[in-house]
């Protein structure tokens, strides 16, 4: 009991718990990753077991989120804008929204359905999305850095250089992307629903790295100098 | 007569406890919660840092707040007793509500309030130039502390951390705030003090002095940052350990501020009381009595070392982002801004000047994140203590005149 209002005006900052979302995206894509080349290998309870931790790892992402908004309150002061940073937390949870969604998928177990000329692309763009996460967590912490220097150079050439990063890795998987649609037609003897699941797989690994590049975009924002 | 005087003086040694314990804060949570000193440091250093401010540098606030919002000279003894009274008690349960509420109320609002309501029950006697400069210094304190300390911040950024190699900016950017700080101090010691008078010191070789002594400082930090810092690495972490035990001293420099400020709240109706009853009349060219201003900083030790030690804890916790350059130009800002206050005889909040340096250092980018509601809070519980504080006295003013 005080009538001290300092006990009030200092509260937590939002910057620690959006690094360790981060980490937890990160963490999600290594274990899908991981589940997706058991797939192929047909090792089903192995990747059940990987589906399931990127499920609850969702679910952590998901609730580490509502957290982190309730503790940005209308009145928060910071460095950055607070409508640019919840913008950050919304897309940067859409990245582990997505890493879900495809645990789903792959717990149809339906690797029959995907024509073999398809399996390689699929890895390559599953591993380069390893890369973006790595990359991405990269960026967020040395964004953590640019605030706790107050936008020294430096650590702001750093946060560019992840971004950038992950906006190349996310350019060679629009071109994986682009080669298997010029090939899609090859593919008219295999039955439609098959076709579907193959796609549908396709769009979510190849959507993790779109949510990654649009959450870089938003640091972008964040990180430039007003 | 003599009952009065006790009373008023067991409630202004209560008004000076709250001080201790709610406002101390101010002064140490910084530094604790960087662990630049232990909790018990902090209160042996707030207890005698206060009690200093408030033993040298108090009388010219006191005098305001004895004499300067009510002009006791057109009025009866008696009636200028139960007034002084009257506002001293309705502060000290507007600032009991306040507390029990968690409400941002300054003691300083609630003491100038009571005496405003003083001023107007007993028939208009209060020098409303005053209470518009007193106002004024409300409104601007918090915007200097604000200004103060985005300036500041903005020099230690733009000198230390921008530069290439921070700790040797850093060695000549610090003695000199240290220098800064102790001509600021030395100045409010000689300059229009009893003791500058005492020592026949004019103001112009009080200025003088209060250089010489800034610059032996400034040498003085200078020399300490070299011996004990000389061989540490040239990062931004051996700038904020640096920083870390200048901390301390700036600490020291708002615990000495606050004293010089805020112990009037306690002491200047009981100032008056004591006058009347010791002279019985309305002499106003007697000067603060020393005792009393002791009494004053006894009462804020009481209220650290009872209560303070647990608002100061909990303050600490909370800002464990605040890193120490930081914590330094928090310090730093409000307390010359508190200090020039007490040396202009305005009676302002310490928690608002540190408020407002908060914000300052946030506008500067430095605070990771601050909760501005504080604010308008602050500024309700502004706008509803002075109507409380001023009905509270006309209320206990009345009571006080019906038995007597």
């Amino acid at each position: 009991m005080t009538t001290n209002p300092l006990t009030k005006i200092f509260i937590k900052s939002p910057f620690d718990p959006i690094v360790k979302h981060a980490e937890i995206t990160k963490k999600a894509i290594e274990k899908l990753s991981a589940a997706f080349t058991l797939f192929f290998e047909r090792d089903y309870t192995k990747m059940e077991e990987l589906c399931k931790e990127v499920i609850d790892l969702e679910t952590d992402a998901d609730n580490l989120k509502a957290k982190m908004r309730e503790k940005l309150p209308s009145g928060i002061f910071m460095p950055v804008s607070r409508g640019d940073i919840l913008d950050l937390i919304n897309h940067q949870d859409k990245i582990a929204d997505q890493a879900e969604n495809l645990a789903q998928w792959l717990l149809i177990k339906e690797t029959n359905s995907i024509p073999l000329k398809m399996v390689e692309y699929m890895k390559k763009i599953m591993d380069i999305n390893v890369k973006i996460a790595e990359a991405y967590v990269n960026a967020v912490k040395e964004f953590k850095e640019v605030i706790e220097t107050i936008f020294m150079k430096k650590e702001i050439n750093d946060v560019m250089k992840y971004i950038k990063t992950v906006e190349s890795l996310e350019g060679e998987i629009d071109r994986i992307q682009f080669t298997l649609r010029n090939s899609f037609f090859d593919f008219k003897e295999i039955d439609p629903v098959s076709l579907y699941y193959t796609t549908k797989i396709i769009d979510i690994i190849s959507d993790i790295s779109d949510k990654a590049e649009a959450s870089v975009h938003r640091i972008r924002i964040l990180i430039t100098k007003r | 007569m003599l009952i009065w005087l006790i009373i008023a003086v067991l409630v202004g040694l209560y008004m000076a406890w709250n001080i201790g314990a709610n406002d101390v804060a101010n002064s140490m949570a910084s530094a604790v919660g960087a662990k630049a000193i232990t909790m018990k440091q902090a209160i042996i250093i707030a207890g005698i840092l206060n009690f200093l401010g408030a033993v040298f540098v108090g009388c010219h606030v006191t005098e305001t707040i004895r004499k300067g919002i009510v002009d006791p000279s057109s009025l009866s003894t008696s009636i200028v007793i139960y007034g002084a009274l009257s506002a001293l008690l309705a502060a000290s349960v507007w600032i009991t509500i306040a507390t029990w509420k968690e409400l941002p109320v300054s003691t300083t609002h609630s003491i100038v309030g009571g005496l405003l309501g003083f001023g107007i029950v007993a028939g208009g006697a209060i020098n409303w130039i005053k209470v518009g400069e007193i106002t004024a210094a409300w409104i601007i304190s918090p915007m200097f502390g604000c200004v103060l300390a985005f300036v500041v911040f903005s020099i230690l950024h733009n000198t230390i951390f921008n530069s290439k190699r921070p700790i040797k900016r850093c060695k000549i950017v610090a003695p000199t705030f240290i220098g800064l700080a102790f001509f600021t101090i030395a100045l409010s010691f000689l300059f229009k003090t009893p003791l500058g008078k005492n020592l026949e010191i004019s103001e112009i070789t009080a200025i003088f002095y209060s250089g010489i002594i800034g610059i032996l400082a400034m040498a003085g930090g200078y020399f300490l940052i070299l011996r004990f810092y000389s061989n540490t690495s040239n990062g931004i972490k051996s700038v904020e350990s640096t920083f870390r035990w200048i901390q301390v001293f700036t600490s020291c420099y708002v615990a000495f501020s606050q004293g010089a400020n805020d112990v009037a709240n306690a002491i200047g109706p009981v100032a008056t009381i004591y006058t009347i009853t010791k002279t019985n009349e309305l002499s106003s060219s007697v000067e603060v009595p020393f005792f009393l201003l002791i009494i004053g900083g006894l009462g804020i030790v009481l209220g650290i070392s009872t209560w303070g030690y647990k608002v100061i804890d909990t303050v600490g916790r909370k800002i464990t982002e605040l890193t120490n350059t930081r914590g330094f130009t928090i310090d730093f800002s409000a307390a010359t801004t508190v200090l020039i206050a007490s040396k202009m005889g305005l009676p302002i909040s310490t928690t608002h000047a540190v408020v407002g340096s908060v914000v300052g250092v946030g506008l500067a980018r430095g605070l990771k994140a601050i909760d501005l509601r504080v604010i308008k809070n602050i500024v309700i519980s502004w706008a509803i203590t002075i109507p409380s504080a001023a009905l509270m006295t006309i209320f206990i003013f009345k009571i006080l005149v019906g038995i007597t």
